[in-house]
């Protein structure tokens, strides 16, 4: 494990993809400030300075990245797990990995990976809304943070701590063979409700039954039973 | 190498028949090549994971350094960058954008 922290970085996981081949499995690359810090297909993802955790992990062990759907999941329940242990209730996974309070999203984590003929590695890149508790206005639904679930100002230096060593934790047990579904399964944000998801490039409501034990999302459309992969679907609730 | 006898207008001869991938150096009949089909010495880009491409980087003709990025494919919100593991000149493409993917898929050929 090796541990980097810069004050002001464009994206963590920027730089690990630029240097992975100069770090070690399991090196965390954290900053305080990021200036293209993004979400899922360059959605920017915004922060205020010093206020949130925002860090990206690598992964190079060969068994860990054959398990990149169970790691993608896993590490948001690792996040979850944590802000359980905070005292933070009514949370959830939105498949494939986001962790919700209520309503409202606390944590988005991005996978990214770097392959020539096989994946050579895998980058989890997770932000987590900490101490921030005011957002900018173009969400939909504001995002919330541990503070303002909390009323109260969070230790990030602890915080991370708690993370890292819960990500790791995690991963070993993934390492292992050890089987997360029916843990994950029981914080199923979409179970039930109706989405609209992209399939074969046409939009249709559909209503989702719940996360397959290959971690896929099983929904129903039109009476019929689908499963489907997170890069073929895109949701709007 | 097998020797048969022939009658030709009333009158026997012997043959020598070989059969043509015995005969050392014979040119043996090749199918015809397919538009993007990879040839001797060509180097393919294969999908790692199967996926959506969410964007080719390269056209045919450009040049490509080791270590370029060529596309980007999602699978389960992980954006794999594929890099090209060989230096050469973009020869065929065979994704595009929105394109569904097979792991070992040939996506792109350099020659």
């Amino acid at each position: 494990m090796k541990l980097i922290h810069f004050e002001v970085i464009d994206s963590t996981s920027t730089f690990l993809k630029k240097n992975y081949h100069c770090y070690q499995n399991l090196t965390f690359v954290s900053a305080e400030e990021q200036t293209e810090g993004k979400g899922r297909q360059d959605k920017i993802w915004s922060s205020e300075k010093g206020k949130n955790l925002l860090f990206s992990v690598l992964i190079k062990n060969k068994r860990l990245i054959e398990n990149y759907r169970t790691i993608s999941i896993v590490s948001g329940y690792a996040v979850l797990e944590v802000l359980k242990s905070y005292g933070l209730n009514n949370l959830s996974i939105k498949w494939p990995n986001d962790v919700y309070v209520n309503e409202q999203k606390i944590c988005g984590i991005l996978l990214e990976a770097v392959s020539t003929q096989e994946i050579e590695c895998l980058i989890v890149g997770i932000g987590i809304n900490v101490n921030q508790r005011h957002f900018a206005e173009e969400y939909q639904v504001e995002p919330t943070s541990v503070s303002s679930q909390l009323a109260r100002d969070i230790n990030l230096e602890q915080f991370k701590s708690a993370v890292y060593s819960k990500l790791i934790e995690n991963f070993k047990l993934v390492e292992e063979g050890y089987d997360f579904y029916s843990q994950v399964s029981q914080y199923d944000y979409l179970r039930n409700r109706k989405v609209y998801a992209l399939i074969s490039n046409e939009k249709k409501l559909v209503k989702v039954l719940g996360i397959n034990s290959d971690y896929s999302l099983r929904v129903i459309a039109e009476n019929k039973q689908l499963d489907l992969e997170a890069g073929q679907v895109s949701f709007s609730l | 190498m097998k020797i048969y006898k022939v009658k030709v207008n009333g009158k026997y001869y012997e043959v020598e028949v070989s059969a043509i991938d015995e005969v050392a150096g014979a040119v043996r009949p090749q199918p015809q090549k397919a538009e993007n089909a990879v040839s001797q010495g060509d180097n393919v880009i294969l999908a790692p994971i199967a996926g959506k491409v969410l964007e080719v980087k390269v056209n045919v003709g450009d040049m490509v350094k080791k270590g370029q990025t060529v596309a980007i494919i999602e699978a389960m919100k992980l954006e794999n960058e594929i890099q090209s593991a060989f230096d050469g000149q973009v020869s065929a493409v065979n994704i595009k954008k929105g394109d569904d993917v097979k792991n070992k898929d040939e996506l792109i050929v350099l020659k």
